[in-house]
C-alpha cells in the first residue's frame, strides 16, 4: 500500500513537472492526464485501506474517468484549433513555456 | 405627512425631478431653464423657517435616511438656496457652450448639496457630500481647456483624499455607534475618538479650503464658468464649515490646544491668502484667494467655537457670527463672481460703471465696512480675538478688494461666446442687483438682536472705519510708489505655465511601471507559474503547520 | 410553488434549456431569455422561504447525507444565485441584441447551449453541498467557460487554452484534496465534514491542495495569469458572466470550506496569509489596470484587484471583533462587484462595437452618436467599484472597514483605504479621455468618423446592471437583515 501511495506521489510530481516545464501543447495535455491518474490511484488505494472495501471511491474514480475523457477531448479540440490558427506543426509549442 | 415634511421631500427631490425632466427632448434644448427652478423649493423651505420636529424618515433607503431642517441647516440653506437659484438664473441667461452637460452636472451637484444640508444622519450627509464633490468636477472642467483639466485633476485628487478620510471617519463613527447603523448628526461629536475627529477635520478642511489644504481652491475657481465659480465659492466650500459645525454642536471636545491652533491657523491663513491674492492679475483668481482668506476667518471662528465647547458650551455669539458670515460671504462672493462675468462681457460705459460700484459695495461688505454684514461677523470675531487683529483682517480684505476692482476695471471686454448672445442689458443687471441686495441685507435679518446692537453702536462704527482708511492709505501709497517707479511690487508672471497642463510623471515612475509590467509578463510564463504554485503550496503548508503546532 | 420543485428548477431549468437549444439552434435565444425570466420568480420563492424559515438543507431524492447528495440554501447561496441570474440575463439580452450586428459563423449555433450549460452549472454549484458533486460541476463550468472564450476566435484561442490548463490543474488539485478528506473522514458532505474534521496532517494537506486549486480557479494573485487575457479577449457578454460570477464561484467554494470543515485551522497565520494574498492582489492588479491601454483589459485587471478585497474577509472574520460585519461586507462586495463588473464589460462591448476598438484613446465622447447610455453605465458602475455612496460598493467597503477598525486591524483597514485610491486611479483613466474629448479644444482625439449605431438593448442591459449595483447599496439595510435571516456566516 505504501508503495502505491509513493507511486501516486511520483505520478503527481511527474504530472506537475510536465505541465509547467514541457513546452509542447500535446505534452501538457498528457501531463494533465498523468496528474488525474495520480489522483485516481490515490482514491483506489484509499478504498483498499478501509476494512470493508469501500465502493464510494470506485464510483468517484469512474465518474472522474468520464470527466477526464471529456476534458481531454475538449483539450485536444482546442489544441487543434490553436495550431490551425498558428499554422504550425502538430507538435506546436506553448509560447509562454520558453525557457528564456 | 404635514406641509413641512412635504416641502422637505420636494426640496431634496427637485433636482432629481429636473434631471428626469431632461429626458424630454423639448426641455433638453433649454436645459438651463431648469437650473433656477430646481433650487426654488429649497429656498421656499428655508424661508418658512426651521422646524426640527418635522423631520422625515425614508425607511429602507441606506440606513433609514433621515431629513430635517434644523436651525443649523437653515443657516446654510437660506443663503445657499438663494445663491443656487440666482446663479442658475445667471447660467440660463448667459450660457455657454454644452449647456446640456453643464445642466446635468449642475443639477447633480445641487442634488448633493441639498441632500447633505438637510440630512439628519451621518450616512445621508456623507452621501450628499460625495455626490456634490464629484459632480462639481464636471462644473470645474466645463470649458475643457488644458488649464481647466489640470485644475480639475488637482481638485479631483485632493477631493479624493478628503473623501477617503471622511469615509474612514464615517466607518469609525458608525462602528462605535453600532455597526451598520447611521448615527444621528445631532450629538455626533460627543465621545468621538481623536483620530476619527482628525480624519473628519481633514475631509472638511479640504472642502473648506482651510489654510494649508487650500491648494485646489484658487485654481479651480479661476477656471470654472462664472456661475459655477459663484456657487463653488459662495456655497459649496462652506459645506466643510457645516461639517465642523455639526461636530462641535454635537459636543466634540477638541483636545489640548487644538482650538487655539485652529484659531491661529485660520488667522494666519487669512493674511497669507491676501498676500497671495495681491500677486494675481486675474480678477477671478483674486476672488478665489479672497475666498481662501475668508475661509481662514471661518476656521478661526470654528476654533473659537471649539474653545467654547471645551470650556462648556460654545458661545452663542460665535454661532451667530458664523451664520451671518455664511449669508454675507456667500451672497457677496456670489455677486462678485457674477459681476466679474458680467463686466467682462459688457462694453457699455454706464453699465460698467454701475457694475463697478456694485462690486465695490460687495467688496466693502467683505472688508467689514460699518453697517455691512462683514461688520456683524467682525463683532462676533471680537468675542475671541483682540479688536485690532479683527480690524487688520478687514484692512487686508479691503486691500485685496481694491486690487480686484482695479484689475476688473482695467480688463478689456471680451466678446460673448454663448448661445444667448443678448448680454448685459437691464435684465442681466437686474438679476445681478437681485444677488447683491440680499447679500447686503440678509445678514441683518439673520443676526440676533445682541449682535445687531453691538454692531450698531457708535464705537463699533468708528472701529469699523479705521481698517478701511488704513487700507486706502496703503493702497494709495502703493499706487504712488508704482507711478514713480514702475515695476515695484509687480510680481513676476506666474500664471502662464505652458507645461502646467500636461501631467508631469514623477521621476522613476516610468521605470517602476516598466518593472511592474515586466514582472507581470514573467508571472505569465509556465515555468514561473510552476515555481509560484510550489511556493504557494509551501507557504500555505507552513502557515497551517505553524498555527496548528502553536 | 413547491419549495422542492423550485430548488430543482434553479439548476434544472438552464440545463433543460441547454438541451433544447442544442437540439433546436433556432430557439437558442428564446431559451436563454426565457430561462432568465423564469428563474426570477423561482428565486423569489426561494428567497421568501429563506426569509421565513432561515437556511435549509435539501436532500436530493430523499437520501440523507453519507450516501445521498445534499443541497443547501442559505444567504450566501441565494445572493450568488441572484447575482448569476441578473448578470446572465442582462448579458443574454446584450448578446441577443448584438446578434443582429454579426454575420453567421460556424460555431454560432453552439453558443446558446454552452451559455445555458454554464448557467446551469453555476446554479448547481451554488446549491451543492457535496464535495465530489462540486468537482464534477466545477469541471462542467470550466468546460463551458473555456468553449465560450474560444468562441471569440483569434487571440482568444490562446487565452482559452491557458485558462483551460489552469482551471483543469485547479480542479485536479481540488479533487486530490477531496480524496484525502474522504480517505480520512469517509464523508463528502460539507456539513458532515465540518463536524468531523480535526487538525491532522492529512486535513492540512487536503486544505493546502484544495486552497491552491481554488486560488488558481479564482485567479487570486499571484496565480491570476490566465484571467486578464481570457476576460479581455472573450466576447463582452461572456466576459461579463466570467468576471462577475465564474471567478466568484471559486471564491465561494473557498468560503464554504474555510468557514466550514477547515474553520478550526483558519485563525492565526492561515487567515493572515490569505489576507496578505488579497492585499497583494489589490495592489498588483490595480497597478496593472493603471498600465493597460485597452478598456477591456483595464476591467479584467480590475477583477484581479477587486477579488483581493473579498479575500480580506478571512483575516477580518477570523479576528472575531465583528465577524458578521466582515461576512456581510464580503457578500455585499461580491454582489456589488459582480453587478458593476458585468455592467462595465457590457458597456465596453457597446463602445468597442461603436468605435471599432476598445483602445482607450479610440473610444469616443459620451455625447456622440448614442453612446451616452453606455457611458452612463460606466460612470455608475465605476462609482460603485470605487465605493461612492450610496452604491453597493460603498456599503461593502463600509462594512469591511467597520470590521477592520473594530478589530484594530490597521493594516487591513489601510488596504481597504489605499485600494480605493488605486481603483479611483484606473477608473479615472477610463473616464478621463472621453471627458477630454468633449472639451472645446478637442485636439487630443483622433478623428475616426461617426460611431456605428447599435441596438439600444445593448447599452441598456449594461445600464440596468449598473443601476442594480447602485440600488444594492440604497437598500443595504434590507439586504443586511435578509443576510442575517438567511444565516450569514456559512
Amino acid at each position: 500500500m505504501t508503495l502505491y501511495l509513493l507511486l501516486a506521489v511520483a505520478l503527481l510530481i511527474i504530472g506537475l513537472h510536465g505541465l509547467f516545464v514541457c513546452a509542447q501543447l500535446m505534452r501538457k495535455i498528457l501531463a494533465l492526464n498523468v496528474l488525474t491518474t495520480a489522483v485516481f490511484l490515490l482514491l483506489v488505494v484509499l478504498a483498499q485501506a478501509a476494512e470493508v472495501l469501500d465502493p464510494v471511491p470506485h464510483a468517484m474514480v469512474l465518474t472522474g474517468i468520464v470527466v477526464t475523457v471529456s476534458t481531454t477531448a475538449v483539450a485536444l479540440g482546442l489544441m487543434v484549433r490553436l495550431l490551425e490558427r498558428r499554422g504550425g506543426p502538430v507538435s506546436g509549442r506553448d509560447r509562454d513555456s520558453r525557457n528564456s | 405627512m404635514n406641509a413641512t415634511q412635504l416641502a422637505l421631500l420636494l426640496a431634496v427631490l427637485a433636482p432629481w425631478l429636473a434631471l428626469t425632466a431632461l429626458a424630454l427632448p423639448a426641455l433638453r434644448r433649454r436645459a438651463t431653464l431648469l437650473l433656477p427652478l430646481a433650487a426654488l423649493p429649497a429656498l421656499l423651505l428655508a424661508l418658512a423657517g426651521p422646524d426640527p420636529d418635522a423631520g422625515i424618515v425614508l425607511p429602507g433607503l441606506l440606513d433609514q435616511t433621515r431629513l430635517a431642517l434644523d436651525g443649523t441647516a437653515r443657516a446654510f440653506l437660506l443663503p445657499g438656496a438663494l445663491l443656487w437659484l440666482l446663479a442658475g438664473a445667471y447660467a440660463h441667461r448667459h450660457l455657454l457652450a454644452h449647456a446640456l452637460r453643464f445642466a446635468v452636472f449642475w443639477l447633480l451637484t445641487l442634488a448633493g448639496y441639498l441632500l447633505l444640508v438637510l440630512a439628519a444622519d451621518l450616512l445621508t450627509f456623507y452621501a450628499g457630500f460625495a455626490l456634490m464633490t464629484f459632480a462639481a468636477y464636471g462644473l470645474v472642467t466645463h470649458t475643457g481647456s488644458a488649464t481647466a483639466l489640470s485644475a480639475g485633476r488637482l481638485y479631483l485628487g485632493l477631493m479624493l483624499i478628503g473623501e477617503v478620510a471622511l469615509f474612514t471617519a464615517v466607518a469609525w463613527t458608525t462602528m462605535l455607534a453600532g455597526p451598520g447603523h447611521s448615527p444621528d448628526l445631532a450629538g455626533l461629536g460627543a465621545d468621538m475618538e481623536p483620530a476619527a475627529a482628525l480624519l473628519f477635520a481633514i475631509g472638511f478642511g479640504l472642502k473648506l479650503g482651510a489654510p494649508g489644504l487650500h491648494a485646489w481652491l484658487p485654481r479651480a475657481h479661476a477656471v470654472a464658468p462664472v456661475p459655477a465659480s459663484a456657487v463653488l465659492s459662495g456655497v459649496m466650500i462652506k459645506v466643510g464649515a457645516l461639517g465642523g459645525w455639526r461636530l462641535l454642536e454635537g459636543g466634540l471636545e477638541v483636545p489640548g490646544h487644538g482650538a487655539l491652533i485652529l484659531t491661529a491657523l485660520g488667522l494666519t491663513g487669512t493674511f497669507y491668502a491676501v498676500a497671495a491674492g495681491l500677486r494675481q492679475p486675474e480678477p477671478k483668481t483674486i476672488l478665489a484667494w479672497s475666498s481662501v482668506s475668508q475661509m481662514g476667518l471661518m476656521v478661526a471662528l470654528l476654533g473659537m467655537a471649539a474653545a467654547g465647547t471645551s470650556a462648556g458650551a460654545p458661545p452663542a455669539a460665535v454661532w451667530a457670527g458664523l451664520a451671518v458670515m455664511l449669508a454675507h460671504h456667500g451672497l457677496a462672493k456670489g455677486a462678485l463672481f457674477l459681476g466679474t462675468g458680467l463686466l467682462a462681457t459688457t462694453a457699455d460705459r454706464f453699465t460698467r460703471r454701475t457694475l463697478l460700484m456694485g462690486l465695490a459695495l460687495a467688496g466693502a461688505a467683505l472688508a467689514a465696512a460699518p453697517l455691512s454684514g462683514g461688520a456683524l461677523t467682525k463683532a462676533a470675531l471680537t468675542s475671541g480675538i483682540p479688536g485690532w487683529l479683527a480690524g487688520l483682517t478687514g484692512t487686508a480684505t479691503a486691500l485685496l478688494m481694491l486690487h480686484f476692482l482695479q484689475r476688473a476695471a482695467s480688463r478689456p471686454t471680451e466678446p460673448m461666446t454663448g448661445q444667448n448672445g443678448d448680454t448685459g442689458g437691464t435684465r442681466g443687471m437686474s438679476l445681478w442687483w437681485l444677488t447683491l441686495t440680499p447679500g447686503l441685507l440678509l445678514p441683518w435679518w439673520l443676526a440676533d438682536t445682541s449682535l445687531r446692537e453691538s454692531a450698531l453702536t457708535a464705537s463699533a462704527i468708528g472701529d469699523g472705519l479705521w481698517p478701511l482708511v488704513l487700507a486706502g492709505v496703503l493702497a494709495g501709497g502703493a499706487w504712488w510708489l508704482r507711478s514713480r517707479w514702475p515695476g515695484v511690487g509687480v510680481a513676476p508672471a506666474r500664471q502662464s505655465h505652458p507645461t502646467r497642463g500636461a501631467p508631469r510623471p514623477l521621476p522613476g515612475m516610468a521605470r517602476l511601471a516598466h518593472w511592474w509590467a515586466l514582472t507581470e509578463r514573467q508571472l505569465h510564463r509556465w515555468p514561473v507559474i510552476g515555481r509560484t504554485a510550489t511556493t504557494m503550496i509551501l507557504l500555505l503548508a507552513l502557515a497551517l503547520v505553524f498555527s496548528a503546532t502553536t | 410553488m413547491n419549495i422542492t420543485l423550485a430548488t430543482a428548477l434553479v439548476a434544472g431549468l438552464p440545463l433543460t434549456a441547454a438541451a433544447v437549444a442544442f437540439a433546436h439552434p433556432r430557439v437558442g435565444r428564446m431559451a436563454a431569455l426565457g430561462t432568465g425570466l423564469l428563474l426570477l420568480p423561482v428565486l423569489a420563492v426561494l428567497v421568501l422561504e429563506a426569509l421565513r424559515t432561515g437556511p435549509w438543507r435539501h436532500n436530493l431524492g430523499g437520501w440523507t447525507a453519507p450516501l445521498g447528495i445534499g443541497w443547501q440554501v442559505d444567504a450566501l447561496a441565494l445572493t450568488l444565485l441572484a447575482l448569476t441570474t441578473l448578470v446572465a440575463l442582462a448579458a443574454a439580452v446584450y448578446r441577443v441584441a448584438e446578434g443582429r450586428l454579426t454575420r453567421d459563423s460556424r460555431y454560432r449555433r453552439y453558443f446558446w447551449p454552452l451559455w445555458l450549460f454554464l448557467w446551469g452549472g453555476l446554479n448547481a454549484l451554488f446549491l451543492s453541498a457535496d464535495l465530489f458533486n462540486l468537482y464534477v460541476i466545477l469541471e462542467m463550468v470550466s468546460l463551458a467557460a473555456v468553449a465560450l472564450i474560444a468562441a471569440a476566435g483569434g487571440p482568444a484561442l490562446a487565452a482559452a487554452w491557458r485558462y483551460f490548463l489552469a482551471t483543469l490543474l485547479g480542479s485536479t488539485l481540488y479533487l486530490l484534496g477531496v480524496a484525502l478528506l474522504y480517505g480520512q473522514y469517509g464523508a463528502l458532505d460539507v456539513s458532515l465534514l465540518s463536524g468531523r474534521a480535526e487538525e491532522e496532517l492529512v486535513t492540512l494537506a487536503a486544505a493546502v491542495m484544495i486552497t491552491l486549486g481554488l486560488l488558481l480557479k479564482g485567479a487570486i494573485f499571484p496565480l491570476h495569469f490566465w484571467l486578464p487575457p481570457a476576460h479581455g479577449r472573450a466576447h463582452a457578454a461572456v466576459s461579463a458572466v466570467l468576471s462577475a460570477v465564474v471567478v466568484t464561484a471559486a471564491f465561494y467554494l473557498l468560503l464554504r470550506l474555510w468557514f466550514g470543515p477547515f474553520a478550526g485551522m483558519l485563525p492565526g497565520l492561515p487567515a493572515q496569509l490569505l489576507g496578505l494574498l488579497g492585499a497583494a492582489a489589490v495592489l498588483w492588479g490595480g497597478v496593472l489596470a493603471l498600465l493597460q491601454r485597452h478598456l477591456k483589459m483595464v476591467i479584467a485587471y480590475s477583477t484581479v484587484s477587486q477579488l483581493g478585497f473579498a479575500l480580506l474577509v478571512f483575516p477580518l472574520a477570523a479576528a472575531d471583533a465583528l465577524p458578521d460585519q466582515a461576512h456581510a461586507g464580503m457578500l455585499m462586495l461580491l454582489l456589488a462587484h459582480g453587478l458593476a463588473k458585468g455592467s462595465l464589460f457590457l458597456a465596453a462591448g457597446c463602445l468597442a462595437w461603436q468605435w471599432g476598438s476598445d483602445h482607450l484613446r479610440r473610444i469616443g465622447p459620451p455625447m456622440a452618436g448614442g453612446s451616452l447610455p453606455a457611458w452612463i453605465a460606466i460612470a455608475l458602475a465605476a462609482a460603485s467599484l470605487v465605493g461612492l455612496p450610496p452604491s453597493g460598493g460603498f456599503v461593502a467597503k463600509w462594512w469591511l472597514l467597520e470590521s477592520a477598525l473594530a478589530a484594530r486591524a490597521w493594516p487591513w483597514a489601510a488596504v481597504i483605504v489605499l485600494g480605493t485610491f488605486i481603483t479611483a486611479g484606473y477608473l479615472w483613466r477610463i473616464l478621463r479621455d472621453p471627458l477630454r474629448a468633449t472639451s472645446v479644444d478637442s485636439a487630443v482625439v483622433p478623428a475616426q468618423g461617426p460611431p456605428l449605431p447599435i441596438p439600444l438593448a445593448m447599452p441598456w442591459a449594461a445600464l440596468l446592471l449598473a443601476l442594480a449595483a447602485i440600488a444594492s447599496g440604497l437598500f443595504a439595510t434590507a439586504l443586511r437583515s435578509a443576510f442575517a435571516a438567511g444565516g450569514l456566516a456559512g
